[in-house]
């Protein structure tokens, strides 16, 4: 297995974590409080370590897990200790009711992460349209997910089954934009016909 | 069960025709070419009727099965003839290549028939998010969204009526994300999935 480094200390870096650790992966967790980073890679235990928050990474997939408000200030801050990852962005883009998006059209958050991260580095959408309390809960759920690279994409479809999860490759990174669009509409999901929160998005694949 | 009158005489119309009929609705068939509409009756059987093109139709839920450049102008030439319905618009409105939506995306086509549709009249989007070849042999959930509560009870009758689960996402303005959703597809069938012989779908977890 291989090594993955979150940065982030919230509910879906932990989600991803725990399962990345369940997975077999080393996981280096990055935060900019070390004592809450601490605390969770604790809580975590073998297997998760402690980086410190704007070094180079130690995973080769880097998942940036904080709000998509943080997200290019963060990886404009990193600048090249991004060189050569695989960024997985797993940001929603939509506003605080849920109701439109907060990245103007024609474009995505991650094609946003993508025009401030290094050229040798490559950004996969992933992971935005399931909920962290849900992932957390050891289902197999599906991952829907959007990249440019094809080695980058492989190595997240690995990753991703690796966490008892199926990646399902929606197309390039442009795709992103569409991704970001199914936010709201899970949002809408759980708040009307499905009435609750513990729901994920999936697809039947009959054959 | 319901009333239904499809504006529309094409392959959509006859898969969800098929399953009203099976599932006890009464269907009336209206298309610019009457003889187009009395074949499909025909095939239908289960006591399918055709009505004539712009004529009150006979059901209380008409659906416009046209391809989404033929929605708004159809709803705007049937005028006051569909006061008082329940309106379905199960279009998909991508541009020429398949990867993005013809329209701005600060509307959608069900929101513009919307807008044009006589008093009373309570226009729904759905169905558009699954392909033609599973809504005939399988057994996709079926999203929608509209805005009133007793139209949306009526839709919610007419879907499980079908023997399908509906699936309600919001108000009228989710059918924004709806059409978004149908762009998703088409990259899932493109890429990941390979072929068009699956549904989007939910999973509530209860346990």
């Amino acid at each position: 297995m291989s090594s993955i480094s979150v940065i982030g200390l919230g509910g879906m870096a932990h989600a991803i974590a725990a399962r990345a650790v369940a997975g077999g992966h080393s996981v280096e967790l990055i935060g900019r409080d070390p004592a809450k980073a601490k605390g969770l890679a604790a809580e975590l235990g073998v297997g998760a370590t402690v980086g410190t928050f704007g070094t180079v990474p130690v995973g080769d997939i880097v998942v940036l897990a904080v709000p998509y408000a943080g997200a290019v200030p963060v990886v404009a801050q990193y600048g090249d200790a991004l060189a050569g990852k695989v960024v997985i962005d797993i940001s929603n883009t939509f506003n605080a009711d849920a109701t439109a998006l907060v990245v103007p059209d024609g474009t995505s958050g991650a094609q946003e992460i993508a025009k401030a991260i290094p050229a040798s580095a490559h950004v996969v959408k992933a992971f935005n349209t399931v909920f962290g309390h849900v992932l957390v809960q050891e289902r197999p759920l599906d991952v829907f997910f959007a990249g440019d690279d094809a080695q980058s994409k492989a190595s997240v479809s690995a990753f991703i089954e690796s966490l008892g999860l199926r990646p399902l490759d929606v197309g390039g990174l442009e795709m992103a934009h569409w991704l970001e669009g199914v936010g709201p509409l899970l949002m809408g999901l759980a708040r009307h016909g499905a009435g609750t929160f513990d729901v994920a998005l999936g697809v039947d694949i009959p054959g | 069960m319901s009333s239904i009158t499809f504006i529309g005489a094409g392959n959509m119309a006859r898969t969800i025709g098929t399953r009203a009929v099976a599932g006890g609705n009464t269907v009336e068939i209206m298309a610019r070419d009457q003889s187009k509409a009395e074949d499909l009756a025909k095939a239908l059987g289960g006591g399918a009727t055709t009505g004539e093109w712009g004529a009150v139709p006979a059901g209380d839920i008409v659906i416009t099965a046209l391809l989404h450049a033929g929605v708004v102008p159809t709803v705007a030439e049937y005028g006051d003839a569909l006061a008082g319905k329940i309106i379905i618009d199960i279009s998909n409105p991508f541009n020429a290549t398949f990867d993005g939506l013809a329209h701005s995306e600060e509307t959608s086509i069900a929101q513009e028939a919307a807008k044009i549709a006589p008093a009373g009249a309570s226009v729904f989007k759905a169905f558009n998010t699954i392909f033609r070849d599973v809504l005939e042999k399988g057994r996709p959930d079926v999203f929608f969204a509209g805005d009133d509560p007793q139209a949306k009870a009526a839709v919610t009758a007419f879907i499980e009526s079908l023997g399908l689960r509906p699936l309600d996402v919001g108000g009228l303005k989710m059918a924004h994300w709806l059409e978004r959703a149908g762009v998703l597809t088409v990259g899932l069938a493109g890429n990941g999935i390979g072929h068009g012989n699956f549904a989007m779908g939910v999973k509530e977890f209860t346990d």
